[in-house]
């Protein structure tokens, strides 16, 4: 055991080291997938549950009672011009028995604005704001004269959590959902996401439903007609990671009581309870997951029940990005948004007083979510290397690449196991045999790239700003929201 | 160490690949059964119709001896699809091929096994038949401890009816899961005016939820008897029970309740102000018109656009109210009048007039337009006038305006 170029103590001491290093990266990923595959199982659990209780619900029923709480539906646009007509008439038709629909044109630079005049016959109203919370000018409230239940916002551009904010002084109703103008939600999803508010009323303050990739499906009319795996294998590749995100973690974390992520393109929650604890902030990057933690905080500081859930089957459609660069673009923005939540709520760390979210769900969440990739970046460089150098036993080192390579195959193929196992959504032979090819080969490449493209988000933060939380406003992106932590 | 690295590997790749195997497989068996199921069930209802159909009775083979695998559990699918529309004789003829091939009694045997989803469509399947034999299990039932299965026999009780299975939902009324509550309140419902003495007697002893779902039933089925008991609930310190006894009290109809609703528009909920505004209009409580009025004022949309419309209901002294509180200080209230007289048609009506010869019938209008001008934006204004569909009262709109800023510019 001889390394080049040193002289034998210092050797010596080096390869200790690394010794240690090495055996500390495969604790590690040991306990990673053993905890992935721990939430894997408590998510196969309640999707079993779901699915058999699901037989029997009745949500015609829901949408015939009065009981079912109204809900707006928030929609925040920043130059959708060409979608926002098609997305609206796709929302416009949703099976639900009282909702409106407010539209936030958030200093739109194309005519998104007069593409909805036409399209809706827009007329200004006089309606005045009940102002709870802060928000930048709003120059206009528009109604639609076709449509009782559509009301358009015209504002000064302040970033999705800004629009996201006038639009709740804008809604009329209890309950209010957020969706990316870029998404389609399935008919009945609404009537499946008010489920968990009608069963126990006092406690739920936020679901959010599921979120898949729409690439490759026919939309017509504002609807999904067919599902479709895409042809473009980077969009394939997250049609496996929605899956297993979805299915495979946020149910898990559901079940587990610690869900620290819904979805910003779909997610309904009750509007007391946003406007008193000031509804968004546009702190982080990812507005979506800030918002949840901070529900979590306040209502344990309060000592109030609450449940956040996750439910399985309402869908959102929403286009994910094919090309290399526009993903990497999209992850670099999850991960910094991860990190400087998890940063602005460190104090909820090991705290009793947050249950299961301060004492499971934030510290997984920074020790392998966040630095996850990390570790994992470091082991592929360092375990190899060790091995070549002949510090390293083979045994560690063939230990090392099954648990980083199978068990991740293992997870991703559970996932399709659990798709198949619940909803079954993709009928041809032929997509199910690609999601499982995908499932198998997203861990040797694809897995690696997010890892190394996380890994410099996190670093470039870093490097950035000295203190964070005072992130330079990016504006809104369009680009649909975190499947979140990704198992 | 190398030998238990060895093992891992192993074992873990033979997990791998049976997982995969697996799911081709299971996706693969569903698809060839659902097939062959498709199949053999053409050919199990066309034997149905001709058994059902034949006089006398001739039970054809294909439910004498069921093929296996799944032809006997095909055919009592058939059969419960069928039951619920059937005629008396079809239905006579299933539930004794049920009874006799020992059906029935296994769903009875089923009502106490150990998977849920077992009981659970034992329950839901023995409510199709809806035979008095079983109502003694499915009130037991009632009691499982998972409840899911509790629906399920709560749904068959509410198709059986009878005293025994009303006592039984009211019982049950005391669920945890809010909407399973609602669900038993709806067959409850169904039962008629019978259950609500029943049901009054039962609330005091009630839970929360249970109590917000036996309100919901006294205001579907209830009559006035009820309302001595609703106007107290009205003073009950949860907002949603007070919310409820609000909107009871207006489905009812029952006039004496006028007073405790009118005192709950100064409730400090907001859903107890938005319902009995509501619930002031049903009941056309002319005497509130002032208070209403002042509602218009609330910060809650819902609260106002309920007062509006409840004024709106009152004829044509909530009309004038609403009228006159288009010059209100306050804008949430001038608006909601304005949507209000819009909605109701009341607006067009006032403004009608403008297209008459007589000046002296114009007066009003022209007032009730010089308003609009004081207190409602341009943008709006001309909404108001591109909606009205008589032409002549659209042209009659303009001449106004246009006079009104002729002599607004003369003055400056």
């Amino acid at each position: 055991m001889t390394i080049p170029f040193l002289d034998a103590g210092a050797s010596l001491a080096l390869a200790a080291a690394v010794i240690a290093f090495n055996k500390f990266i495969i604790v590690y990923f040991t306990l990673i997938n053993l905890g992935y595959v721990a939430i894997f199982f408590l998510s196969m659990r309640s999707l079993w549950k779901f699915s058999r209780r699901n037989f029997f619900a009745d949500y015609e029923q829901i949408r015939q009672s009065e009981l079912a709480p109204p809900i707006s539906l928030l929609v925040p646009a920043h130059n959708e011009a060409r979608t926002i007509v098609e997305s609206l008439r796709s929302l416009l038709q949703l099976n639900y028995s009282e909702y409106e629909i407010v539209v936030i044109n958030d200093g739109s630079t194309d005519d998104t604005l007069a593409t909805l005049a036409s399209a809706f016959d827009l007329r200004r109203s006089d309606t005045p704001l009940y102002q709870q919370l802060p928000c930048r000018p709003v120059n206009a409230v528009y109604r639609s004269m076709v449509h009782g239940n559509l009301v358009v916002l015209d504002k000064v551009r302040g970033g999705k959590s800004d629009a996201l904010n006038a639009g709740l002084n804008a809604s009329r109703y209890p309950l209010f959902c957020s969706i990316d103008a870029d998404s389609v939600i399935e008919q009945d999803a609404l009537l499946r996401l008010v489920k968990p508010f009608i069963e126990s009323p006092l406690e739920t303050i936020a679901a959010g439903g599921i979120v898949r990739v729409a690439n490759g499906c026919t939309v017509a009319d504002g609807r999904v007609m067919s599902v479709v795996l895409p042809k473009s294998r980077i969009a394939v590749l997250q049609v496996v990671e929605y899956l297993r995100a979805f299915l495979a973690g946020r149910a898990g974390w559901s079940a587990a009581r610690s869900l620290l992520i819904i979805s910003g393109a779909f997610g309904l929650y009750r509007k007391r309870e946003i406007i008193d604890i000031g509804g968004y902030s546009d702190e982080t990057d990812t507005e979506d997951a800030e918002l949840v933690v901070r529900l979590h905080k306040v209502m344990s500081d309060q000592k109030r029940p609450y449940r956040i859930v996750f439910v399985p089957d309402p869908v959102c459609w929403t286009e994910v990005p094919e090309t290399l660069k526009v993903l990497t673009n999209q992850r670099s923005r999850w991960h910094r948004g991860l990190m400087q939540t998890l940063w602005l709520y460190r104090g909820m760390m090991f705290r009793r007083r947050y249950g299961a979210v301060g004492m499971f769900g934030m510290p997984w969440f920074v020790a392998f979510e966040l630095m996850g990739p990390v570790i994992e970046v470091l082991g592929y460089v360092i375990v190899p290397l060790a091995w070549l150098l002949g510090i390293l036993d083979r045994t560690y080192l063939v230990l090392f690449i099954i648990v980083a390579f199978v068990v991740g195959a293992l997870l991703s193929v559970g996932a399709v196991l659990l798709e198949e196992m619940a909803f079954r959504r993709y009928p041809r032979w032929r997509d199910l045999l690609r999601l499982l090819a995908y499932g198998f080969l997203e861990n040797f490449g694809f897995r690696q790239y997010m890892s190394l493209v996380k890994v410099k988000a996190l670093v470039e933060a870093a490097w950035k700003q000295r203190g964070w939380g005072h992130m330079e406003r990016r504006g809104f992106e369009t680009r649909p929201e975190q499947p979140g932590a990704e198992a | 160490m190398r030998a238990i690295v060895a093992i891992v590997i192993l074992l873990l790749v033979l997990l791998l690949a049976g997982l995969i195997v697996y799911i081709l497989a299971d996706r693969a068996w569903s698809v060839i059964k659902a097939r062959y199921e498709l199949r053999r069930r053409a050919v199990l209802a066309a034997a149905m119709d001709r058994w059902l159909a034949s006089e006398p009775e001739q039970r054809p083979d294909e439910f004498l001896r069921p093929r296996p695998p799944f032809d006997r559990a095909l055919a009592v699918q058939l059969c419960l699809e069928r039951l619920p529309a059937s005629d008396e004789r079809s239905r006579s003829r299933m539930l004794d091929w049920l009874e006799n091939s020992g059906q029935v009694a296994s769903w009875l045997r089923d009502l106490s096994a150990r998977s849920t989803w077992i009981r659970a469509s034992a329950a839901e399947n023995l409510g199709i038949l809806r035979i008095p034999q079983v109502l003694d299990a499915l009130v037991r039932a009632l009691g499982d401890p998972v409840f899911d299965v509790r629906m399920r026999a709560a749904k068959a009780l509410g198709a059986l009816g009878g005293a025994q299975a009303r006592q039984a939902l009211i019982a049950t009324l005391s669920e945890e899961n809010r909407w399973s509550v609602i669900r038993i309140a709806d067959l409850l419902a169904e039962m008629g005016p019978v259950v609500v003495e029943e049901l009054i007697d039962a609330i005091p002893t009630m839970g929360r939820a249970s109590r917000l779902a036996a309100l919901d039933v006294i205001a579907q089925v209830g009559n006035n008897d009820a309302t001595p008991f609703l106007s107290a609930e009205l003073d009950e310190l949860d907002r949603d029970v007070r919310a409820r006894a609000a909107s009871a009290l207006g489905q009812i109809g029952d006039e004496r309740a006028i007073p405790g609703l009118v005192n709950a528009l100064h409730d400090p909920e907001w859903p107890v102000r938005a319902m009995a505004a509501k619930a002031l209009g049903r009941l056309n409580a002319r005497a509130a018109g002032s208070e209403l009025a002042a509602s218009l004022r609330d910060r809650e949309w819902w609260v106002r656009a309920n007062a509006a419309e409840a004024l709106a209901q009152l004829g044509p002294d909530g009309l004038d109210v609403l009228t006159l509180m288009l010059d209100d200080q306050d804008a949430f209230a001038r608006d909601s009048a304005l949507a209000a007289l819009e909605a109701s048609g009341e607006l067009t009506r006032q403004l009608m007039p403008l297209t008459s010869s007589d000046a002296g019938s114009r007066q009003d209008a022209i007032r009730l337009l010089k308003v609009l001008t004081s207190r409602v934006s341009g943008h709006r204004l001309a909404a108001i006038r591109d909606l009205q569909r008589d032409e002549q009262l659209r042209s009659a709109i303009d001449s106004v305006l246009s006079r009104a800023n002729a002599r607004e510019e003369a003055v400056s």
